[in-house]
């Protein structure tokens, strides 16, 4: 460490030094004379106390001079400067600076954040830069803001940027920054130039660079890198993803809330709380061990429909960012169903709805049931009030008494299930339900004995049969199938996400307007297949209500990262979206038409936590959580990153030294201003001591 | 651990306000202060001080016409047949001599009095309590122009004398305490009692030497000892010249760096004083020249036997 002065020219104020010399002089002459009655006792007492006094009028003529010169090297402004630390000896050029400001900078250390300390280290370093000097700040972390590259500014105007730039819940992209950096300095019309980078390292930000992988560099500019706070002592842990499963999104469904956790403290165990709509619903203690990952999983039943805001949490640690994860759940309200039996029998076994009855309404301890399933004859179906169901299943009906009335159900989005069957009249679908109907069928087809019809083909992306996916989905294919529909023809924009080993179509979905409808080749009943007896069964059921009425969605969204874009659909006539965020501002979106209709994309800001939408009559949830990869405060080392900066010249400073070889130092310059204004305060207070009147005079003793 | 000698301190606003030294100073006639203290003081009394005070038996007379009954010896006349009368010390007349230091450092004052006034204060009111009381009072002054005596009288008259030499009292001159005791001791053959209001700024062993004079003489001895608080506290705090009030002595010096050294001078010259005063059974009291003035006067009369 070099001593250098920012204001060497005030050093000359220690010359003042003789000031207090002269007062020392000039103090015997001010003396007040007084005729005294005892003196000879103000002789002894000088007498005995001469040395003491003598010392003390030495020290307190030392303590004036230290503070005179103290004051002379105030003004001159000293800086303690490191190695790496660019100062007025050197030429002044170009310094880009590039702050990592990604969230793990929120992590505290010492009674401050890593970004507070980093801000301070960057003080320093630019405050001890040569005159002239230009600098240009890139921070790491955007949260996927396109921004114009940087330019060069002066020491205050770059202090001033500086001072502005926060922790954002976002990752640092150094790659990115990198290259904006060498894209400035290709500007750069003197030299020096230099890179310096202020990070904690966290492998969360620096594991995907590579120096190599950089385009358009220049391998010849120096880098610096000051790493930022000491290797974290780990504790506590972090969720790293929160997942919101269940079969819908339908009040009273079974949700099924998984988190994946990261255990970084020395316990073998890590407590979870999960947090329902503000308050806290259940816990776990959850066995994971130290370092290691592991998922818990919580359930909620009889959730009523509307938003809810869910959260887990763990216990407060260090690195606060991670301990919370947030998940919006929006549950829509039961599905109605409308089943159509065209054979009913003389037994509840026997009729042609009684096994999709038994599937749609399982038994169940829920309060609350995702379907509400309405059981109907053929001739009811011509007086009912369509709007008021969300999905008509038709099993083995014989022709709709009203096809215009259906095909329009369907149109305005409803979603319509058939079944085929023996009573089914071919002629008649075709005649009334033409554009209804995915497919048009023929005569019945019966297997040879002992070679029943199989499910072959199945397209797992189908919504409904993704449930199947081998190998741990059910299968549909123990199904034995003695009878089947023939399909004369598939209609056109329809597709077929079930086939018979033969090829055969046996279940068909087709779009009308806004609805969908799922014809199945066979009955709903035992009497052409035993697959109502089958495990598969029941979920093919309910998961073709759900996605016909629009609630089997998978891939629900429960929230994004932090910079990521939030996507609405638009709805028609409404203009915008109004997004309030977690500290109540509202931000209003507007719909633009794109390939995929109108849509409404709004970026997350900079909060985390749960943000609501007001989407014309309907309200919404969503979560911005921060990138789990922020999580990893793991640091990189020195070694490990001089090898991913290959031949660049690279330096690596932190504050307590020594790691894989590399040479460490203190990092940047530090100003001793305010440690010299302490020494002057506790100069001046010894000199009231010394020479000032007593705070408290000593009294006579009473 | 240090011990100081803690003198006593005047309470302003108290009814001691009446003695005041301060206030008291605006009457210019001593006279007229002295009366307003003693009569001040006595008005407080419950009972007359002039009765019994003293029960120390002296002699028997022959009873004469006029004598009381209740003073006749009844016992004697019982064993003698003769009427015998009962003489007490008492009713012997005192003859007290106040002995005034006034050399040239009885003139400091730290803001109020001199030492010097208040020393005078203290005389002329005892001296007028003693005239009122009959007895026979003297002044002896010890100053720039040597030692000045006023023979014990108790004529009531004998007051302006005192008075006179008083008010013309000027501080100057050294302290030579044992001479001027020596001296007066050798001019004055009866025994007494004699009031000794000094700073006694001298060395203690020669004061000392002083009292043995006295008290070789079977004299009573009573030492007023006044100091300025001043003089005690020591309580400057710029750098001072200090020039001595009788002496060719300067010394400059910080006072605040001596302070403590100062203190416990003073205070092991103010127990080396009490000391042989003690030793030699003569009463001591420090006064202080803002304390009231009556104190002086209560100790007077404590020595002389009144308890009330």
């Amino acid at each position: 460490m070099t001593l250098s002065f920012l204001s060497p020219w005030f050093l000359l104020a220690g010359l003042a030094v003789a000031v207090p010399i002269v007062i020392h002089l000039l103090q015997r002459r001010r003396e007040v004379v007084l005729p005294f009655s005892m003196v000879r006792f103000v002789l002894l007492a000088r007498r005995r106390s001469s040395r003491r006094l003598k010392l003390r009028r030495l020290l307190l003529l030392a303590v004036r001079m230290a503070a005179v010169l103290l004051l002379a090297l105030i003004l001159a402004r000293p800086v303690l400067r490191s190695p790496a630390s660019p100062g007025p000896g050197e030429e002044a050029g170009y310094t880009v600076m590039i702050v990592d400001n990604s969230l793990s900078m929120a992590a505290r250390e010492g009674g401050r954040s890593l970004f507070e300390a980093l801000r301070v280290m960057a003080e320093d370093f630019a405050l001890g830069a040569a005159e002239g000097e230009l600098f240009a700040l890139i921070p790491a972390a955007r949260m996927g803001e396109v921004a114009p590259v940087g330019s060069w500014k002066t020491r205050p105007a770059f202090l001033q940027e500086l001072s502005r730039t926060e922790v954002l819940p976002d990752k640092g992209d150094f790659v990115r920054a990198f290259e904006e950096a060498h894209i400035l300095l290709r500007e750069a019309q003197r030299r020096p130039r230099r890179i310096v980078v202020f990070s904690d390292l966290a492998r969360g930000s620096w594991s995907d660079f590579s120096y190599l992988s950089l385009r358009d560099t220049d391998p010849s500019v120096p880098v610096r890198i000051f790493r930022v706070g000491r290797e974290i002592e780990m504790s506590g842990g972090g969720v790293l993803a929160l997942d919101v499963g269940g079969e819908s999104r339908i009040a009273g469904e079974r949700i099924e809330v998984t988190g994946q956790l990261v255990n970084l403290g020395p316990e073998s165990a890590v407590k979870v709380e999960l947090w329902l709509d503000g308050e806290e619903t259940d816990r776990k203690m959850t066995g994971i061990d130290p370092g290691s990952e592991g998922v818990v999983t919580f359930f909620f039943e009889g959730l009523g429909e509307g938003s809810h805001r869910i959260e887990m949490r763990l216990r407060e640690d260090g690195y606060a960012a991670d301990d919370r994860r947030y998940a919006g759940l929006g549950l829509s309200p039961p599905v109605r169903v409308l089943l159509v039996d065209g054979d009913p029998g003389f037994t509840l076994v026997e009729s042609e709805t009684f096994f999709v009855h038994e599937a749609l309404r399982p038994e169940r301890l829920s309060l609350m049931d995702p379907l509400e399933v309405r059981l109907a004859g053929v001739e009811e179906l011509a007086r009912a009030d369509l709007d008021a169901y969300d999905v008509v299943v038709l099993a083995n009906v014989p022709a709709p008494p009203d096809g215009r009335a259906l095909t329009d159900f369907v149109s305005r989005g409803g979603g319509l299930v058939v079944f085929w069957g023996g009573n089914c009249r071919a002629g008649e679908y075709a005649g009334s339900l033409t554009s209804l109907l995915p497919a048009r069928l023929g005569g019945i087809e019966t297997a040879a004995p002992g070679s029943p019809f199989r499910v072959g083909a199945v397209d797992y992306e189908d919504a409904v049969l993704s449930v199947f996916r081998p190998p741990d989905g059910g299968t549909l294919s123990t199904a034995a199938f003695t009878r089947r529909a023939e399909v004369v023809e598939e209609l056109q924009g329809t597709s077929v996400p079930a086939r018979f080993v033969d090829g055969q179509p046996w279940m068909i979905r087709g779009r009308v307007g806004d609805g969908e409808v799922l014809l199945f080749t066979s009955t709903a009943d035992l009497a052409w297949s035993d697959l109502p007896t089958k495990p598969a069964f029941v979920p093919l059921l309910r998961r073709a209500v759900l996605g016909l009425s629009g609630n089997l969605d998978p891939n629900q969204e429960t929230g994004i990262l932090a910079g990521e874009e939030k996507v609405f659909r638009g709805v028609p006539a409404l203009a915008a979206v109004a997004v309030t965020a977690p500290d109540g501002t509202v931000s209003r979106v507007e719909f633009k038409p794109s390939e995929e209709g109108r849509k409404a994309r709004y970026r997350a800001g900079r909060q985390v936590g749960f943000y609501s939408y007001a989407l014309g009559d309907r309200e919404g949830i969503f979560a911005v959580n921060a990138p789990s990869v922020e999580s990893d405060l793991h640091r990189i080392g020195a070694g490990e990153l001089k090898s991913r900066f290959q031949q660049v010249p690279l330096e690596v400073f932190s504050r307590e030294g020594g790691e894989d070889g590399a040479e460490f130092f203190q990092a940047g310059s530090r100003s001793l201003t305010r440690a010299l204004f302490v020494t002057l305060f506790f100069l001046l207070l010894a000199e009231m001591l010394l020479a000032g009147p007593r705070l408290f005079p000593r009294r006579p003793s009473a | 651990m240090e011990s100081r000698i803690t003198p006593p301190r005047g309470r302003p606003g108290r009814p001691g306000k009446y003695f005041d030294p301060v206030i008291l100073a605006r009457i210019k006639n001593l006279t007229l202060l002295a009366r307003h203290v003693v009569e001040g003081l006595m008005a407080g009394l419950h009972r007359s001080s002039l009765h019994g005070l003293s029960v120390e038996f002296s002699e028997h007379r022959p009873y004469a016409p006029g004598d009381e009954l209740r003073r006749i010896d009844w016992k004697l006349f019982a064993r003698q047949d003769r009427y015998y009368v009962k003489e007490y010390e008492a009713e012997t007349n005192l003859r007290a001599l106040i002995f005034l230091d006034s050399s040239g450092s009885m003139g400091y004052s730290g803001g109020g009095v001199t030492k010097l006034e208040y020393g005078s204060f203290i005389a002329a009111s005892l001296s007028y309590l003693m005239l009122l009381q009959r007895d026979a009072v003297g002044l002896v002054t010890m100053g720039g122009e040597g030692l000045r005596v006023l023979a014990p009288r108790s004529n009531p008259n004998h007051l302006r004398a005192i008075i006179t030499e008083l008010e013309g009292l000027k501080p100057e001159g050294r302290t030579d305490i044992p001479a001027a005791l020596e001296e007066v001791a050798r001019k004055l053959h009866r025994r007494g009692l004699f009031i000794i209001i000094s700073d006694f700024i001298d060395d203690p062993e020669f004061v000392e030497r002083g009292f043995k004079h006295l008290q070789h003489r079977k004299n009573d001895i009573m030492a007023f000892h006044i100091a300025d608080r001043e003089e005690i506290d020591f309580p400057f705090s710029k750098v001072t010249l200090f020039r001595d009030m009788e002496e060719e002595l300067e010394v400059t010096t910080d006072p605040r760096g001596i302070r403590r050294e100062y203190r416990a001078a003073v205070d092991e010259h103010l127990r080396r004083i009490k000391a042989f005063c003690h030793a030699h059974f003569a009463d001591y009291d420090l006064f202080f020249t803002d304390e009231p003035l009556h104190r002086s006067l209560v100790r007077y009369l404590a020595r002389r036997g009144y308890s009330g």
